[in-house]
């Protein structure tokens, strides 16, 4: 009776959480329609303040962070727009529009970059992942394992040869799908929460040669531009340009993406 | 050809006559002096009586250019008895010094005016060896003529300028118009005006042409009857808003003033010579006069209310549009005018934007002015002729063009706008109709502007920050729980099957193996020569064949049976046939006496065959 009593007051609490949660994002979804709305009527600082509400409140969307870059955008703020469409396409590789408005705010920066040519497999590699997002990876990861698990069992009640076989080799299939998408998965994954790149905010940069205020100055960089990250040491990143340029930077002049 | 002469004869005749009256208008002349002595130096004049466009002076041999030509400009009006006259005067002099003794020949110079030259006559002088020190002392003529000053001068009162603007605050823009006028109760000649009233911060166009007339009143001021000339008028277009002083204007003149005689001895020649026509007693006095200053308080446009468009124009005005047709061919020409007309800066009004189609080809629209300028001020319209060309056949739309002022009247802008027309292109008769379509050239698609891509409005799914499926702990379950599901399903099915003892399904699977088995040890035993032991084998493994894969018991295997069950199973009859002497042949030899070694190998390989041969067909 006691145990009885004990699992059903873990489920109400259970519940109670998920209708609590349910409430919270209901009342993040009006906000963020309401920021909507101030951004088709220009009071583009007041989306800015809107969307950024419902990203500290620990909510994230592709749209979401497309939304609030073209609100910088249209503010003026390109690197800000830059960060957050960065952001966009992080979680929703895919999006075509996202892609676009990044491209658009990479001609209003002052720095023009040749990007270096990436080995073909890789960038096939890329390209291959970056058709879904890391949860749809993994969500086709889950559907081949269970096909897969499916077709064992086929293998193993079936009689005849040619169910036997059949499903053997469906077994392979989904045994090679559930790898690659797991793989993505995890890679996406990765990506994202590696925080492998960054977005410069200071308007000039000058790029040392070492993490030390005193080495060489490399060259000037500026600010919207996206910098790939090498490695930390003590208040000081390793950054490396799409063009190749390798050199340090203050951790404090660019925000991660 | 007779008629073609007479013609040209005409013409040229006719030339003659123009050129003669326009000649008629103009005089120029040179004037300098006859002789000079060598070394001396002296001025050469030329003189025109009309404003012109160049001058080109003559070759000057035989002497020095000191400086010139020096251009001046004179006006001057004339007051004699209340009637006025008035000339203009533009001189060229030269100063030039005789270098040897001779006779010199000095060419004419050319004026150009109107579109025609003049010329001037040309001049001789003599230069004779003189005393080389003379000076220049010469002096102008006017000092000369000056030195006629006399002691009396006038009153303050009996000559002077005002000037006088309609508006003391005007807004920036609005006209305003100043008029210098010279009130005089004396008679006064050769009016110069020698320092005009700069007007900084404003545009301006005068109102009085230079060869008018001068237009004269009658007017009474504390009793005293003055007559009242507007020298100047002028409208005044404010550029910026502030204080802005207008300087004095001064002049020159010469007034006759009456003095009163000290030689009066005698009564009566006094009377006598007091008679005007023989009064001697006016003397010339050469005056200098003033006008007051102005100080005009333009005001700044009003902030609120201020249409976008608004490009300074201020004033009254109305426009009417005009469009010559809006149904045309490809290639043809639009012309859209656009006519502004009223009162106020007109000159100043820039084009006014039109929006034509981004498909049509444009040009700047010609402006064309007609200004007239009177008392009241600057009228007149302005007319915008805008020329387009649609290069495509289509629906298009030319959206209306606005147009802004600041009317001071009302103090309020006014936006006009011009009508929106419909523009339908047809494909023009003139375009290659469909046969020759290799050469047509393509366009891009022309971008207007660019412009990042509109935010995402649709449901935006939020999730948590940082929460991927795949690190998550759902993710785990989906995979365990259906690991766990399929495992016990397997083992329970399993379980189950041994249970309910289906042995068939066992059998089936194990026929085969069973049979290999079988055949295999009836291998060893035909190696061996065991014949007894080889059909057993052989045997077994036909019989056990057929019952393990159809599930008949031992005890009801025969012949017929196998028969019927293999052709339930759609052996084909070749097979079944097969099968059936392997087993009887094997049967037979199996119990019947002799030698039957000859017989293993080929009942051996026959059992091999057909087994594998129900198998094939069983799949």
């Amino acid at each position: 009776m006691k145990r009885i009593m004990k699992t059903l007051a873990i489920i109400t609490g259970l519940l109670f959480a998920a209708m609590a949660m349910q409430a919270q994002t209901a009342s993040l979804q009006g906000m963020v329609e309401q920021a909507n709305q101030s951004y088709s009527s220009a009071n583009y600082e007041t989306a800015i303040l809107e969307y950024e509400s419902v990203i500290n409140a620990g909510y994230e969307s592709a749209g979401l962070y497309f939304n609030l870059g073209n609100a910088y955008f249209k503010t003026n703020n390109i690197p800000a727009a830059i960060l957050y469409y960065e952001k966009a396409g992080k979680l929703d590789p895919t999006d075509e529009s996202i892609q676009f408005n990044i491209d658009l705010a990479n001609s209003r920066i002052i720095d023009k970059l040749e990007p270096l040519p990436q080995f073909f497999l890789k960038t096939w590699w890329k390209a291959a992942r970056d058709t879904r997002n890391s949860d749809q990876w993994a969500r086709l990861g889950i559907i081949s394992f269970i096909l897969l698990l499916i077709s064992a069992a086929v293998f193993i009640i079936s009689t005849t040869i040619l169910t036997r076989k059949l499903s053997f080799w469906s077994g392979i299939v989904f045994l090679g799908i559930m790898a690659l998408s797991l793989i993505f998965s995890v890679s996406g994954y990765n990506e994202y929460s590696r925080h492998s790149s960054g977005i410069v905010f200071t308007p000039t940069v000058t790029v040392k040669s070492s993490p030390s205020e005193n080495s060489v100055d490399l060259f000037v960089i500026h600010e919207g531009i996206k910098v790939f990250i090498n490695d930390q040491v003590e208040g000081w990143s390793e950054v490396r340009l799409a063009n190749g340029n390798v050199g340090w930077i203050k951790n404090e002049t660019y925000r991660p993406i | 050809m007779k008629r073609k002469l007479k013609i040209l004869l005409l013409f040229t005749l006719a030339t003659a006559v123009f050129a003669g009256v326009y000649a008629q208008d103009i005089e120029f002349s040179a004037a300098t002096k006859n002789s000079v002595q060598v070394g001396e130096q002296f001025r050469a004049v030329f003189t025109v009586n009309k404003q012109v466009e160049g001058f080109e002076g003559p070759d000057f041999e035989g002497f020095n250019v000191l400086s010139g030509p020096n251009s001046s400009t004179s006006q001057s009006y004339q007051f004699i008895n209340g009637k006025m006259s008035q000339s203009y005067q533009v001189t060229y002099t030269y100063y030039l010094q005789a270098v040897k003794e001779g006779t010199f020949n000095i060419g004419a110079a050319k004026v150009v005016s109107g579109g025609r030259t003049y010329e001037s006559n040309s001049l001789t002088i003599n230069v004779s060896q003189g005393n080389a020190q003379q000076s220049l002392a010469q002096g102008s003529q006017r000092q000369q003529q000056s030195a006629r000053q006399g002691t009396g001068t006038p009153d303050k009162n009996d000559i002077f300028i005002r000037a006088v603007a309609d508006k003391s605050r005007p807004y920036q823009g609005e006209q305003v118009i100043v008029t210098y006028k010279i009130y005089t109760t004396v008679p006064v000649s050769q009016i110069n005006i020698s320092k005009i009233s700069s007007f900084p911060g404003f545009w301006s166009k005068s109102l009085l042409n230079d060869n008018d007339p001068l237009k004269q009143t009658n007017e009474v001021i504390n009793g005293k009857e003055y007559v009242v000339a507007e020298l100047r008028k002028i409208a005044l277009f404010a550029q910026r808003s502030g204080e802005i002083r207008i300087e004095p204007m001064e002049l020159e003149c010469v007034a006759q003033i009456r003095v009163e005689s000290n030689r009066a001895r005698d009564p009566f020649f006094d009377s006598f010579f007091n008679d005007p026509f023989f009064n001697r007693n006016f003397q010339n006095v050469e005056l200098k006069i003033e006008s007051n200053a102005l100080a005009i308080d333009v005001m700044p446009l009003p902030s609120t209310g201020r249409p976008a468009d608004f490009s300074g124009a201020v004033g009254s005005f109305t426009i009417s549009p005009n469009i010559d047709r809006t149904e045309l061919k490809t290639n043809e020409a639009i012309s859209l005018k656009i006519n502004v007309n009223g009162k106020g800066n007109l000159e100043l009004i820039d084009a006014i934007p039109v929006s034509f189609p981004p498909d049509f080809e444009t040009y700047d629209p010609k402006i064309t002015s007609n200004i007239s300028k009177n008392a009241a001020g600057i009228s007149g319209s302005r007319t915008f002729d805008y020329l387009v060309i649609p290069r495509n056949p289509g629906q298009f739309e030319i959206k209306p063009a606005s147009f802004s002022f600041f009317d001071p009247a009302r103090q309020t802008y006014i936006t006009l706008s011009t009508p929106r027309y419909d523009i339908k292109v047809e494909k023009g008769a003139d375009e290659p109709g469909g046969i020759t379509y290799s050469g047509v050239s393509q366009k891009n698609i022309e971008f207007i502007g660019s412009d990042i891509r509109h935010i995402k409005t649709g449901n935006i799914q939020l999730k948590k920050t940082n929460s991927f499926l795949i690190a998550s702990t759902a993710f785990l379950l989906w995979i365990i729980i259906p690991l766990v599901l399929f495992s016990a399903g397997v083992y329970f099915w399993s379980v189950n099957k041994k249970r309910s003892g289906n042995i068939a399904l066992v059998r089936n699977r194990k026929a085969n193996k069973v049979a290999a088995k079988n055949l295999k040890k009836a291998g060893e035993y035909l190696g061996q020569s065991n014949t007894d032991a080889f059909f057993e084998e052989i045997s077994r493994a036909l019989w056990g064949y057929i019952s393990n894969k159809f599930n008949i018991p031992l005890s009801e295997l025969s012949i017929e049976t196998v028969h019927q069950r293999l052709s339930d199973k759609r052996i084909s009859d070749e097979s079944i046939r097969q099968f059936t002497d392997v087993l009887t042949g094997c049967e037979f030899a199996r119990f019947a006496p002799g030698d039957k070694s000859e017989k293993m190998q080929g009942i051996y390989n026959g059992a091999m065959e057909v087994i594998s041969k129900i198998e094939q067909e069983l799949k």
